[in-house]
């Protein structure tokens, strides 16, 4: 009977024993993967989780691997849903990966958390061989570094369906007012002229920021995180923007991303703002040719310029070992090689643009089906991106731009228009307060 | 004798033994991340991960002196009490019809818990496909129906989003309710109405004077945990409105985590969460003095 004591009492002694163990953290040098004698390792986590996606860079990945014998570059995907909740820890406690993608806001967030190494050496000689795009490469250059790598540049634009516009004798437009004439006209039945999200989302942030660029009010906080945002520009862009919503679809208020472009591929709506996702599936979701799908750079308000929101994505260096450094540098020179590069960014046909001169005339990116069949389309794709711009980033770096961004207040300062009743000046100054508050 | 002395010694620590595993992974699973949060309401802590510095009372005092938070405590409370009115009159109702043995009763038993067994994520993405204003069953109806003209937008409307999220948890949830005090009700027994028909009561004096009294206990136990539990609630809102329209949605859940991961103020949220769990546990004490059924 004691015996037995014993047992039951060593099995619960074995028992907390492991929960401890479990509940220790790793050491980092242990929780990095091993690496084999000679090769370096190097863990890069993105966050693009369609499958197409992840099968593309995979693919991208393989050929370095097995180009480079003595380095391994283990790809890892990730969620944006937990870039900001779960990557700083995740960091912080050495479990975080070496290379990391990356926004340019994001960037700044993470560079409060997160030792990132300056990769002015790997940019100058990239940008030597390739030519960066400035847009693309402005919102990562701050406090004398450039602090990641920008890989693909994502724009807006205006879509129209050119058979709608067509039967109703209309041309595409070039202005504000031209785009709410045109919208008025095309609203009839049960089709709306344009879809424009207005819910408090990221995607109405964006749609929201292209009116404001190209009205003339980019800049809505400057390097020294002082807020703009409350000026004659600004409100004139919130007024266009809800006078376009009455001929938007009724439930504008809870789209996001996908819905505008569900209701341009099913002729529900003429016309939408938003980047270039719209190539891949326009023939297969409309059963239109690829002809139909029409594309005019963002239109341009009174006393503003051709402009819309630009958003380069990169990829931070996280690490600071040399050898590491050095694989990385290698990898990137790989990546931007034109005829590796252009695979790359048609990971998505249409959204993801290049960011540097060689790659926009590369031969592997004008190859792919979707980009040659759209091949006008693309061009005024990355002609926009060319004059496009990012909240936080066009009068100086606002370091804490993801604090606005984060909570959506560009789109919750529409939201006190449409829901609240507020008048346009009123919601803005409601937004100007809002923001203050947020960056003090 | 000293053996056994050490076998009793080792016997009355047994016990304490068996439970440590528990009560371990209590502390380190409840304990550890509340003392991690009461810390954070004391810093400035901006993102997660990184370091605040310490400002003592200030996010208490902006928490309590912020008209969002006081706002967010509205929408709770209306959302809790819509939810336990809608809720309790549903599951009484949907008890009381269920609480004979007929081929009917015995089908409906079963499926009527299907709403509660559909996962979270999807009842919100098809309610929110029946509610859609381009495409949804329900403008439709009115539609075809000739009460309305215009598709209208029940889910983005400032006035109608919160009554909307209500109705669809409230659909989720009642056959959660509805379960238990059916089980409640067929512990009562027969000759108590038996004898209450003998002496002429109607339906009416019998729930009131048989039915309601024996579930005493049940609806004291769905009375607390249910307002609890209906206060916590996130996922159905956040899903479904993301606390939008303009706030119209925004209760305190939904607040905290906007706070927390959406405006990057881990510090202010957990100076939120601690305040309005403080109030829950005042709230809960005195439910359990006043509200709980009293022994014969």
């Amino acid at each position: 009977m004691r015996h037995k004591k014993w047992v039951v009492l060593l099995l619960v002694v074995f028992g907390l024993q492991s929960i401890l163990a479990a509940c220790s953290s790793e050491k980092p040098e242990e929780a990095a993967p091993k690496a084999a004698d000679g090769v370096t390792e190097i863990v890069l986590w993105h966050m693009e989780e369609p499958p197409n996606r992840v099968e593309r860079f995979k693919e991208i990945i393989d050929g370095f691997n097995q180009a480079n014998p003595d380095i391994k570059i283990i790809s890892q995907v990730q969620s944006w849903g937990d870039a900001y909740s779960k990557f700083p820890a995740a960091i912080q406690s050495g479990n975080g990966p070496d290379l990391l993608f990356t926004i340019p806001d994001y960037t700044t967030l993470i560079k409060e958390v997160a030792d990132i190494q300056p990769m002015d050496d790997i940019i100058a000689s990239l940008d030597e061989k390739h030519d960066f795009f400035e847009t693309a490469l402005t919102p990562y250059q701050y406090e004398d570094h450039t602090w990641a790598v920008p890989v693909f540049g994502m724009g807006q634009v205006l879509w129209y369906r050119s058979d709608i516009l067509n039967e109703a004798g209309l041309t595409p437009p070039t202005t504000w007012d031209e785009l709410k004439a045109v919208a008025e006209k095309l609203t009839t039945g049960k089709q709306y002229g344009i879809a424009l999200p207005a819910s408090k989302s990221m995607a109405t942030d964006q749609v929201l920021y292209s009116f404001l660029a190209s009205g003339g009010a980019k800049h809505i906080m400057n390097g020294s995180n002082e807020i703009t945002f409350d000026n004659e520009k600004t409100v004139a862009a919130y007024q266009m923007y809800s006078d376009l919503l009455q001929f938007s679809p009724p439930d504008s208020n809870t789209y996001q991303w996908g819905e505008p472009q569900a209701q341009f591929n099913a002729g529900t709506v003429a016309m939408a703002i938003e980047k270039g996702q719209y190539l891949s599936t326009f023939e297969a979701e409309s059963g239109r040719p690829a002809s139909d799908l029409g594309v005019v750079p963002m239109p341009v308000g009174e006393g503003g310029e051709e402009s819309s929101i630009y958003i380069p994505n990169g990829i931070m260096l996280l690490t600071g070992d040399a050898k590491k450094k050095e694989a990385v540098a290698k990898f990137f020179e790989y990546l931007f090689e034109p005829e590796t590069y252009g695979k790359f960014v048609n990971a998505e046909p249409g959204l993801f643009l290049p960011v540097t001169e060689t790659g926009s005339q590369a031969e592997s990116f004008w190859s792919d089906p979707v980009i040659s069949k759209f091949k006008p389309q693309v061009e005024v794709l990355m002609e926009s991106s060319k004059k496009g711009a990012l909240f936080g980033f066009t009068d100086g770096v606002a370091s804490k731009v993801g604090v606005i961004a984060g909570p959506n207040y560009i789109a919750q300062t529409l939201e006190q228009m449409t829901s609240a009743g507020k008048s346009a000046q009123e919601a803005v100054s409601w937004g100007q307060e809002l923001m203050e508050a947020a960056v003090k | 004798m000293d053996t056994l002395g050490k076998a009793k010694g080792a016997g009355r620590l047994l016990p304490y033994l068996l439970v440590a595993p528990i009560v371990i992974w209590i502390v380190i699973t409840i304990f550890i991340p509340l003392f991690s949060v009461i810390k954070e309401s004391f810093y400035s802590t901006g993102l997660i991960g990184s370091k605040g510095a310490f400002v003592g009372f200030d996010n208490y005092k902006a928490t309590l002196t912020s008209p969002v938070y006081w706002g967010a405590w509205k929408k709770s409370l209306v959302w809790v009490f819509g939810n336990g009115l809608a809720q309790t009159l549903l599951a009484f109702g949907i008890g009381l019809l269920l609480n004979k043995a007929t081929r009917f009763t015995n089908w409906a038993r079963t499926w009527m818990i299907i709403p509660w067994i559909i996962p979270t994520i999807v009842v919100a993405i098809f309610w929110q496909w029946i509610f859609n204003g381009s495409y949804g069953i329900f403008n439709h109806i009115l539609q075809a129906l000739h009460i309305i003209d215009k598709p209208i937008n029940l889910i983005g409307d400032n006035t109608w989003s919160l009554p909307i999220v209500i109705f669809i948890n409230t659909w989720h949830w009642f056959p959660f309710m509805a379960v238990i005090i059916l089980a409640g009700l067929s512990t009562i027994s027969h000759e108590m109405y038996e004898a209450a028909d003998v002496d002429g009561a109607n339906k009416w004096q019998q729930f009131w004077s048989i039915t309601f009294p024996s579930l005493g206990k049940i609806t004291f136990a769905l009375g607390l945990v249910g307002t609890l539990w209906s206060f916590n609630i996130f996922d159905t809102i956040y899903i479904l409105t993301g606390g939008g329209p303009a706030g119209a949605t925004t209760t305190i859940p939904v607040m905290i985590y906007q706070q927390a991961f959406e405006s990057y103020r881990i510090g202010q949220a957990s100076a939120t969460s601690i305040i309005t769990a403080c109030v829950l546990i005042v709230y809960a004490f005195f439910f359990i003095k006043y509200v709980a059924p009293k022994e014969d």
